[in-house]
């Protein structure tokens, strides 16, 4: 049996003696895998920043959110007797989901904090006891929002732990805070929580360090303008088995359509639907891009094979002198073979390099996440590699048929 | 005791519509340590009966013998071994791997035998001293002379220590004075014991030989020793 080392050294040599021969049909497969590394690592990307954004929703909540109306759909919803969601939907919502769960209100109010040297007017959310945990929330000093600060409209807020920075001496526990014009003492800060910038949309995540919590029904009124239809912005429900957030979601839309007379003015957000979609859609573009890869490759693949052709017509006496010292018609497949793979793998190599390099830069300039996996990488090596043998085998077991004698003679 | 037997060979090349016989009927024995020639004008078989004692090629009909081993049955994989193992071969053209040096050419037939790195380049070391070629082991062969050349081929043919070295025409492209130092080359691993058959349709070559068989048209007309 040959030597695998001897071979490889042997088909290096073959290579090196037409170096840009070599370097011109490995261009093909170079680019093809700088396609397919680049585009799977803005695929990834994209994916793993959705998945997170849905993930940070909560994996068993159910996220209800009251749409924006314009003053024609809040004159029918009116008609229809809606108010929009209100703490009436919360009760009803306590009282009729029939699995056990959590229900948190919220309220967001955009409000100046007066104390604040920033001039990024905050997001200030009021809300109840209970949205601690519905979202899993932690603090470092404190504590949080209770029962008793909704119940008796105590002015007292919670704040995220960038804000609390921000604010100085202002941000400390047992500070007094102004907001528009209410005074609200500090009583609570919350520990610094991972937050990425997104885009905004129906996943946006809130920069939970940079908010302020009051008791609901505490909040300082808006002006006229900013007033928003509903007496909440959102519910958030808590559904303690993973098992049964689908079917509590179904529930909760029954519900509140059914109390806001069949109007839908609310958006119901599951996260583990999105999940289920994202998935859905990542598949199908990872379709895609498989056939833009294989596209690509193929050309590439063509190329090595018009190389190698053109390689074997050049080498037809040194096949027949191989042949006449004792190489097997299985030696000169697996010295063709070898040329191939190690031209695709090369250029497989040099792809994935540049491929890298270019999401790096997409990611730089374009401000795109991107993410370069292992399995990305070991998926380009392979499709590489199987290029090479796939276009190296017909030009190899043409050359392992030639007739020695003939090979021989030939000049 | 035999080393190569042919019994009844007969070979026919189907060219388009014509058949042609270029071997009819043969049969030749070579005797172990024996230095075979043989002559024929251009045409007459000689090639065609080196590359099926060779094992490059088959007979259409008969029996073919190497070692007492029968090949006529052998696949082309079984025949690549023999080659590899028993069989030393050179040529007029020498044909050597012209990116190679010596060396490396000389080592080329343990790419497909087993033997390690290290014994294979000793052994190749070795025959090249033989042929007297030890000063020139990493020249390539450009630069090398035409009797060089054929002494590097030599050197391939000796290195697997074959049971039959097969020349075809080897002083076919070299001037007397480096033809004559070439035979006595051979004679010389002749006498050493190796197994040679020399085709040549140059008499002076084949004056070395212990015993001449003459062919024309495919067939033995005559044999001298």
């Amino acid at each position: 049996m040959m030597k695998w080392g001897k071979i490889s050294q042997e088909s290096w040599r073959a290579l090196f003696r037409h170096k840009l021969r070599s370097l011109l049909s490995m261009l093909g497969i170079v680019f093809a895998v700088i396609a397919v590394v680049a585009m799977l690592a803005i695929g990834e990307g994209a994916k793993r920043e959705t998945l997170e954004q849905i993930a940070s929703l909560g994996i068993n909540n159910i996220i209800v959110r009251q749409l924006e109306l314009t003053r024609a759909q809040q004159q029918t919803a009116h008609e229809s007797h809606s108010r929009g969601l209100s703490l009436f939907d919360v009760k009803l919502l306590k009282r009729a989901l029939p699995v056990p769960c959590q229900i948190a209100p919220l309220k967001a109010v955009q409000a100046d904090v007066l104390a604040s040297a920033t001039k990024d007017p905050f997001e200030i959310l009021a809300v109840t006891t209970d949205y601690l945990q519905v979202k899993n929330l932690a603090l470092s000093q404190g504590r949080f929002i209770c029962d008793g600060d909704v119940l008796h409209g105590n002015l007292v807020c919670v704040l995220g732990d960038e804000l609390s920075k921000l604010l100085g001496d202002k941000g400390h526990l047992g500070a007094v805070l102004r907001m528009e014009d209410r005074a609200y003492r500090v009583v609570g800060i919350l520990q610094q929580r991972q937050w990425a910038r997104s885009k905004p949309s129906a996943l946006a995540v809130r920069n939970y360090n940079r908010g302020v919590f009051i008791p609901l029904g505490t909040e300082p009124l808006p002006t006229i303008g900013q007033r928003r239809f509903g007496e909440i912005s959102e519910i958030w429900v808590r559904v303690t088995d993973e098992a049964n957030v689908h079917a509590s979601a179904k529930a909760v839309r029954r519900i509140l359509v059914h109390n806001h007379g069949e109007i839908e003015d609310f958006q119901v957000i599951v996260p583990q639907e999105l999940i289920i979609q994202a998935t859905k859609i990542q598949t199908i573009f990872n379709i895609i891009l498989g056939c833009i890869a294989g596209i690509s490759l193929i050309v590439g693949g063509i190329g090595i094979m018009n190389t190698m052709l053109a390689s074997v017509a050049e080498r037809t006496r040194e096949i027949g002198i191989r042949r006449s010292i004792g190489a097997t018609r299985m030696h000169i497949v697996m010295q063709f073979v070898s040329e191939s793979i190690i031209l695709t793998l090369l250029g497989g190599c040099i792809g994935i390099a540049l491929g890298s390099g270019c999401a790096y830069f997409i990611s730089h300039l374009a401000g795109w996440r991107t993410l370069v996996t292992a399995w990305s990488l070991a998926l380009s090596l392979g499709m590489a590699a199987s290029v090479g043998l796939v276009s190296g085998l017909y030009p190899a077991m043409k050359a392992a048929h030639f007739d020695p004698v003939k090979a021989l003679r030939h000049e | 005791m035999n080393i190569a037997e042919a019994h009844k060979i007969r070979k026919v090349y189907q060219m388009g519509s014509e058949r042609v016989e270029a071997l009819r009927d043969l049969d030749i024995s070579v005797r172990v340590g024996e230095f075979v020639g043989i002559m024929g004008p251009s045409g007459s078989g000689k090639s065609t009966l080196m590359h099926i004692f060779g094992c490059l090629e088959r007979a259409t009909q008969g029996r073919y013998l190497i070692g007492g081993q029968d090949v006529s049955l052998l696949s082309d994989r079984e025949l690549s071994v023999i080659r590899a193992n028993q069989i030393g071969f050179i040529s007029q053209s020498f044909n050597l791997i012209a990116q190679y040096n010596v060396l490396e050419n000389v080592a080329m037939p343990f790419l497909y035998r087993k033997e390690r790195n290290h014994e294979a380049i000793s052994r190749a070391e070795a025959a090249i001293e033989r042929v007297g070629l030890a000063g020139r082991r990493n020249h390539r062969p450009s630069e090398l002379s035409g009797g060089e050349l054929q002494r590097v081929a030599i050197a391939r043919a000796l290195v697997i220590r074959p049971l039959l070295i097969l020349a075809d025409e080897p002083t076919g492209n070299l001037d007397s004075e480096t033809s004559k130092s070439i035979i006595s080359l051979f004679c010389e691993l002749n006498e050493r014991g190796a197994t040679i058959v020399v085709v040549t349709h140059e008499s002076a070559v084949a004056s070395h030989c212990g015993r001449i068989i003459h062919i024309l048209d495919g067939r033995i007309i005559g044999a001298e020793t």
